[in-house]
């Protein structure tokens, strides 16, 4: 049985990128009211941990060897654990953005969009049903 | 053995012959049905009425015959050049200067039966060929024999060889044009097609009406070997022009193999280029892009924690800028999949940068979000050289872009307000090795497009792309 404050909004990281995965937690571990609850380096680890850990959000990235961000997060939401998924990723064109939000991802942003704005995101999509797009 | 090598011989000759296109089947409607029977009518009572009989039957047989290989040797058209390459006529003008109304007949019939032979034209066309041959041969011998006759001189004589050839040429092309436009139902006005028809024909038929009264003249002093020897060159030089013509035909065969190997080359060159822009975006995407926003948001930890240094947010800040750029930097070299993502989404990511500098951008793509695949990457590929050239030349104000998908032609128009430059900038610009509209021009060409460029100095550039698409 996991140990789940109910104030606190846990966080899975989804990224191939080692700097990645160390930026955002160092970023997120700061922050209070999220905590960083496990880091996955590919789509299918991703969804092994949602399994294991039950996040309430996954950052995901889309470009990831093997499993990538999209087919996750459509298998995310066929599991219905609950977790919901904010995309995190160096793409733009309207097409990936179209491609996240129809596999069911709740927020989009880049990769070079301010700390504060993946905080914003992430307590937003923890909240609320439906969120605006964040870019 | 005579016979194979006859076939031999024909053989040859056939293979130096150009090709022919098959003739169109005629419609035989009652009103092409009696103007050719008219043709035919005229021609018959004419032939009757003015019949003489020929002692030297031998030459005309000869005659005949060189007027048959003449004629089945010509050269139609080569390189697409439509013009009879044959000296038939002298040969039509000869035998019925010397032979009368018979040697006219003869030399119709030679004609009509190689023309029926080589092209195969069907009844009708052979029909009418050969009554209008033989109009226009008994007319230029009645001009000849009777022009000549009222005052013997070298200048009448000058004159009746001159309204003999231009008759020839008149009566031929005249039913010509008639029949065409009956057969054509009026598409083809007979007017228009004798007026195109005559100079290309008419001076050549004159002057081969004063050669063929040398034909004459050797006839009445050396019989059938005076004869025979205005038609040797005759001869000689229809094998001149089919081995002419055979070399412009491998010519223009080599020529348009080059150009297809060069349109592939260039193909290549920038299916080459564009994999190498790929390798090179998709390496900037997985390396540098991860790391530099990895470490923009380590910094940027470091920065909000208790110890915060200001420093740290700073940097955070300019690394997240140069993800920023990066990002940019992999649109302009890599553009996304533009199959999928649309042209207009591809266009709107490139005018981004031009909007962060300040400049006005309008974009109307609306109507020509996906073009054919093919043409996809070099419309994007002139849009980005465009807006390239304007951010760093123009100092415009404004930029308009269009892209329109009509009735089978994609048309791209870049505009800008800038400083806009002269000719001799330009190639001032090219000789310093700016060749980028240059290489592009050549892929647009190799893609049956255009690119245009207009400008002057301080009225703006507008650049215009032109492809089937």
């Amino acid at each position: 049985m996991l140990e789940t404050d109910p104030g606190v909004i846990r966080v899975l990281i989804a990224d191939d990128h080692p700097l990645m995965r160390k930026g955002l937690a160092d970023i997120l571990d700061g922050i209070d009211d999220i905590q960083v609850v496990g880091a996955a380096e590919d789509g299918a680890a991703a969804l092994a941990l949602t399994h294991a850990v039950r996040p309430d959000i996954v950052l995901m990235d889309i470009s990831m060897p093997g499993m990538d961000g999209i087919e996750a997060t459509q298998k995310l939401v066929e599991m219905d654990t609950g977790a919901r998924v904010v995309m995190l990723t160096s793409y733009s064109e309207q097409e990936k953005i179209t491609q996240a939000l129809a596999a069911g991802a709740v927020s989009y942003l880049t990769k070079d969009a301010p700390p504060e704005a993946v905080i914003r995101a992430i307590r937003s999509a923890a909240t609320s049903a439906e969120l605006p797009r964040e870019d | 053995m005579e016979s194979r090598r006859l076939a031999a011989l024909s053989h040859r000759v056939r293979e130096l012959l150009p090709p022919e296109n098959p003739a169109a089947p005629v419609s035989l409607s009652p009103q092409l049905g009696a103007f050719i029977g008219a043709v035919v009518i005229v021609g018959t009572v004419s032939g009757l009425m003015s019949f003489q009989p020929v002692n030297d039957l031998g030459t005309l047989v000869l005659g005949g015959f060189v007027m048959f290989v003449a004629s089945y040797c010509s050269v139609r058209s080569t390189g697409g050049v439509d013009v009879l390459w044959t000296a038939g006529v002298f040969v039509h003008l000869a035998l019925s200067f010397t032979f009368g109304p018979l040697g006219a007949l003869v030399a119709a019939v030679a004609q009509a039966a190689a023309v029926g032979a080589r092209v195969r034209p069907g009844a009708v066309r052979t029909v009418f060929n050969l009554a209008d041959l033989f109009l226009a041969d008994l007319a230029a011998w009645f001009a000849f024999s009777n022009v000549a006759r009222i005052h013997p001189s070298v200048v009448m004589t000058v004159l009746a060889t001159t309204l003999a050839g231009a008759l020839h040429c008149l009566i031929n092309l005249g039913l010509l044009a008639v029949v065409m436009q009956i057969a054509s139902k009026g598409k083809v006005s007979a007017r228009t097609a004798f007026i195109a028809a005559v100079p290309a024909s008419i001076l050549y038929n004159v002057g081969y009406g004063w050669a063929a009264y040398g034909a004459v003249l050797l006839h009445q002093i050396a019989g059938a070997a005076g004869f025979t020897t205005t038609l040797l060159p005759v001869i000689l030089l229809q094998g001149f022009l089919l081995l002419l013509a055979k070399r412009i035909r491998s010519q223009e065969e080599e020529r348009a193999s080059h150009t297809k190997e060069r349109e592939a080359l260039l193909q290549q060159a920038i299916d080459a280029s564009d994999a190498e822009r790929k390798r090179i975006a998709s390496d900037l995407h997985d390396g540098v892009v991860q790391t530099l926003a990895g470490l923009a948001f380590s910094l940027a930890a470091r920065g909000s924690a208790t110890t915060a240094d200001p420093l740290m947010l700073e940097a955070a800040g300019t690394l997240r800028s140069s993800v920023t750029d990066l990002r940019t930097l992999m649109i302009e070299i890599a553009p996304p999949d533009l199959a999928v993502s649309g042209v207009d989404s591809a266009l709107r990511k490139l005018l981004e940068p031009l909007r962060a500098k300040g400049i006005e951008v309008e974009l109307d793509a609306a109507s020509a979000t996906h073009l054919p695949a093919d043409k996809t990457s070099l419309v994007f590929r002139v849009a980005q050289e465009a807006i390239r050239n304007v951010v760093n030349h123009s100092q415009a104000t404004k930029v308009i872009t269009t892209l329109r998908h009509v009735d089978g032609t994609c048309t791209l128009r870049v505009e800008d307000n800038g400083k806009g430059f002269s000719s001799a900038d330009r190639s001032r610009r090219r000789q310093e090795g700016h060749v980028g509209l240059s290489l592009l021009n050549n892929a647009v060409e190799a893609s049956s497009g255009r690119l245009s460029l207009e400008s002057e100095p301080g009225r703006g550039t507008s650049l215009m792309l032109e492809l089937p698409c």
